[in-house]
């Protein structure tokens, strides 16, 4: 029998004019967001070959490591396509080299606000904002509607339980919303495919996820609709309900909990992290230096008497030494920083779950938190890729003082009265870059993706399945009369 | 007959529960908004003065006016709080040099990315999503509403003008809305004055414009959908289309606009500049040191004594020099690349923004963003403040360290052999002898000539559906 009901019931929103907009609405709208978004990946491509090329290029010309300007760059992910999350947010490079701070910098918002005043479409936003709002729009007056009509009682005239009926509705109407999803989505992964984004099985994983969660979150909603319709009695009134319902969700909850853990959580800003660093570098320097001004009046003075010929490995012996604490001074400064941001970091996750944590009572949270774990995209980005850029500058800059950069030197022998100096530049002949480390991005797989995202959907799942006991239960007391 | 209709429309809507629901919940909206705005900005001004003091302890901390990093920080404004526009986005960091490029880095969203995941709640965004729906909410069935319960035949049994009942529909949508609207906007205004928000009489009249915008923006949807309600006879149909309508001016059309821009007019991606930026300038670093080589092989050959002071002088002199050629030829360079790149992007703009303004939020938004100060070329107006900032900090430097040269130098420090064995004691400095970068806000009048056409675009719309809200249901069939 409920399938009798559901076949009604699909038949019914098939045939009408709000399906037939409704549902041209979304899939338009979704397959236009992932187009937009492979144009917008392959723009991120070309600009990635670009920059890294260009940055090759510069280094191939110079004679010098000292005078390379290396960077390492973000590579374009095309999961990037489904959920842009802060992706334009974060910077696209960071310069690498042995006294620059790794640091991303140049957002793709930053150099061009003109993207970032009205942002970008991502199939995400297509789904947390339009299909939620079409799942209420489908169900809002599922079951009041037909009995301000008077189909209700009609039906009821025959032999049908309610539980069967509310089945066939919940059915139906769950095929109706996701029929224009899924054909959607399909256009979307014929596009992929024609336009030529490569996917590989792991991508495509990720592309199913997010299928399921876009799946998973239009039925919250759509439950949410039969739910407030069988606890109201008037149309009107359940879609006013529904629609507060949708803007705390979607608009409130989420900005809210962020600002909400900002205030309870307070962390330090970069800005600060930052000056902190620079003062203790500074104390650091000053007091290198001078301790060596201390040290070479010394060993000056030990010089005067010296034969010229000891001079020379007493100077040599000097240099080495100071070379010594210069470098047990930058270590001293690595170490200090290593641990501020260790410290901030620390608080920053905390402050992130916190907030999180309140954002999730929101449906519509926790679909965006998990799109934006299948994306990549998610607020642990930018972390990933400084610690990743770390590591590669721990490697560069070994290699370069392997290969021996070496700046302008001066040389000086001291003698009594007078000093003499040469000054030699490095020498001009062309680098050869071929064998220098290469940046490569941090592990990002279907397994770490879907690990994340994994509670969201299973928070997700049990929305849905409250929403739907929710449903039956209070549709099998409802008064019919 | 006009005033009766008004009074009964006005009734009407007060008295329905869809309005008491939909005004509580823009009312907590704009509460929301204003709240979050305000601990925003006290929080951001808070951090800045930090940082502002963080630095002028560092530079306190050297003794060598050569050696400071000095840091000039963006000024949070407190109308960006309510038009966050693209300020989040923006760098608000400046590591200061007396030459090279300046860079703004640390944006509020690049520096702490949580903040990005759900964006800020400002007013803007209350405005553009909020406001806009709940206009539809009501104007949708303001006719063929009616006429499904039966009750416009019943109005027109009386000696009723079509003129005076879709004027009376229209005023009263428009009073019984909107002046309940603005009861929140002024709480949320006197929150303003009562968290002690420094606000100077111009920034009051920006608020003022940019509310006066919203509400304009909110009559272009009231009177759309009223029209849409007077064009089709079903209202389910009417909200149908009245929300595809929504869809397309708030997410679709500026979304869409800037991305079919970018494919009218094309402009070279920025990494492109800066490569040849950074080319350029390892050029300039070869050049450099190949004429610093030359000059002090030249001068050490010549038996000159390094102890000489003339020696240092004259180090000094030519360090100098070079210093200021190279610096010229690097701001030629760089400003010719920046123009050019900078027109090419204006033009991008223009046509994003054109293509934009078919959506009456679109054209809201770049208005309150023009006035509020939020705008694209924020980021631009604000580089040519530090870039003129820059002059006088330069010359600050100058005087103390003699040189200007702040990459690449050698200093040559002397010790005196043996006779000044205690260390000279060295002054620590003193930062407030350091220029003050003052921000000088967008000027009102500029502010206004950029939004004064999408006011007027505002304005217009309005008319326009009101007219035709008025003409469609002249010819609407009552029965």
């Amino acid at each position: 029998m409920w399938k009798l009901i559901a076949e009604k019931e699909l038949r019914d929103h098939l045939q009408s004019t709000r399906f037939l907009v409704a549902a041209s609405v979304s899939m338009l709208l979704l397959v236009m967001s992932i187009w937009m978004g492979i144009t917008h990946y392959k723009e991120r491509v070309s600009q990635y070959e670009q920059g890294v090329q260009m940055m090759l290029d510069l280094a191939s010309q110079q004679s010098n490591w000292m005078t390379v300007t290396n960077s390492a760059w973000r590579k374009p992910d095309p999961m990037e396509i489904l959920s842009n999350g802060v992706n334009s947010d974060i910077g696209r490079y960071s310069d690498i080299g042995r006294y620059s701070d790794v640091r991303l910098v140049r957002s793709e918002y930053s150099d061009d606000p003109m993207l970032a005043a009205f942002q970008f479409l991502d199939p995400t936003f297509v789904v947390l904002i339009v299909l939620s709002l079409i799942a209420i729009l489908f169900t809002y007056n599922a079951i009041n509607g037909e009995k301000e009509s008077g189909t209700l009682k009609l039906v009821f005239a025959n032999k049908i339980s309610k539980g069967e009926y509310i089945m066939g509705k919940l059915i139906g109407s769950w095929l109706a919303i996701l029929a224009p999803v899924l054909i959607s989505f399909l256009i979307g992964a014929l596009l992929l495919i024609l336009l030529g984004i490569g996917l590989n099985a792991s991508t495509w994983g990720r592309y199913g996820f997010f299928f399921l969660a876009s799946v998973l979150y239009s039925t919250c909603f759509m439950l949410m609709g039969v739910f407030v319709s069988a606890m109201t009695h008037r149309s009107s009134v359940s879609f006013l309900i529904l629609l507060v319902i949708w803007i705390c969700a979607v608009l409130i909850v989420p900005k809210a909990a962020t600002m909400l853990a900002g205030r309870a959580m307070p962390v330090p800003t970069v800005d600060e992290i930052e000056s902190r660093l620079a003062s203790y570098s500074t104390q650091a320097r000053i007091e290198f230096f001078n301790n060596m001004t201390k040290r070479s009046r010394e060993r000056f003075r030990s010089m005067a008497d010296m034969k010229p010929e000891e001079r020379q490995p007493a100077i040599a012996a000097f240099q080495s030494e100071n070379e010594t604490k210069r470098k047990e001074m930058e270590l001293g400064i690595t170490d200090y920083s290593a641990r501020v941001y260790e410290d901030y970091y620390n608080q920053k996750s905390r402050q992130e779950l916190l907030a999180f944590s309140l954002a999730k009572i929101s449906p519509a949270s926790q679909f965006q938190l998990a799109t934006m774990k299948l994306g990549g995209t998610d607020v642990g980005m930018k972390k990933r890729f400084e610690d990743a850029m770390k590591e590669y500058k721990a490697q560069y800059t070994n290699y370069v003082q392997k290969k021996g950069g070496e700046g302008l030197t001066i040389r000086m022998s001291a003698g009594r009265g007078s000093t003499t100096g040469s000054m030699t530049g490095p020498p001009q002949q062309k680098i050869d870059i071929s064998e220098m480390p290469k940046f490569k991005d941090p592990e990002y797989s279907f397994g770490t993706s879907v690990t994340g995202a994994l509670f969201d959907l299973g928070l997700l799942t049990i929305f849905n399945v409250l929403a739907f006991v929710g449903a039956f239960v209070v549709f099998l007391r409802y008064d019919m009369r | 007959m006009l005033r009766i209709l008004l009074e009964k429309e006005l009734r009407d809507i007060i008295y329905s529960t869809k309005f008491a629901i939909t005004f509580a919940a823009a009312a907590v909206l704009v509460l929301l908004s204003f709240y979050v705005g305000i601990r925003n900005y006290q929080e951001s001004i808070h951090e800045y003065e930090n940082a502002k003091t963080t630095n002028a302890a560092n530079i306190a901390a050297q003794t060598d006016w050569r050696q400071i990093q000095d840091r000039v920080f963006r000024r949070p404004q407190p109308l960006e709080i309510l038009v966050n526009g693209v300020t989040n986005d923006v760098g608000r960091t400046t590591d200061m040099r007396a030459s090279g490029e300046l860079n703004l880095i640390n944006s509020r969203f690049s520096a702490d990315p949580l903040f990005a995941v759900f964006r800020f709640l400002d007013l803007n965004f209350v405005f553009v999503i909020v406001f806009s729906l709940f206009a539809i909410l009501f104007g949708y069935d303001a006719i063929n509403g009616e006429k499904e319960s039966g009750t416009l035949k019943l109005v027109f049994s009386n000696r009723i003008s079509r003129a005076s009942f879709i004027l009376s529909k229209l005023l009263g949508s428009v009073l019984a809305l909107g002046v309940p609207l603005l009861v929140p906007l002024l709480i949320g205004c006197l929150m303003l004055l009562g968290f002690g928000i420094p606000m100077s009489g111009l920034e009051w009249l920006r608020l003022g414009l940019v509310i006066v915008a919203g509400l304009l923006c909110f009559g272009v949807f009231l009177t759309l959908s009223i029209m849409v309600s007077a064009m089709v006879s079903r209202s389910s149909v009417s909200f149908l289309l009245s929300l595809v309508v929504w869809i397309f001016s708030v997410l679709i059309i500026p979304k869409g606009s800037v991305l079919l821009a970018s494919q009218i007019a094309s402009v070279p991606s920025i990494d492109a500049v800066e490569t040849q930026k950074r080319k350029f300038t390892a050029d300039q670093r070869q050049k450099w040191m190949q004429a610093s080589q030359q000059w002090f092989s030249s001068r050490m050959t010549s038996s000159a004594s390094m102890n000489d002071s003339g020696f240092v002088n004259a180090m000094a002199a030519f360090q100098d020099s070079l210093q200021k050629s190279t610096e010229d030829a690097r701001l030629e360079f760089y400003n010719r690349l920046d123009e050019d790149w900078r027109n090419k992007k204006d033009w991008q703009e223009k046509w994003a923004f054109g293509i934009s303004r078919i959506s009456p939020t679109a054209v809201f938004q770049i208005a309150a963003m023009n006035i509020a100060g939020t705008d694209v070329g924020m980021k631009f107006r604000y580089m040519q403040q530090l870039n003129r900032y820059r002059e006088a900090f330069a010359e600050t430097m100058r005087k103390k360290t003699g040189s200007s040269a702040d990459y690449f130098r050698i200093v040559i420090r002397r010790f005196s052999g043996g006779q000044n064995d205690q260390e000279e004691k060295q002054k620590s400095l003193n930062p407030s002898e350091l220029p003050e970068f003052v921000e000088q806000p967008r000027s009102i009048g500029d502010a206004m000539t950029a939004s004064l056409t999408d006011m007027g675009l505002l304005l217009i719309l309005n008319a326009l559906f009101f007219a035709g809200a008025f003409y469609a249901f002249l010819r609407f069939d009552l029965r």
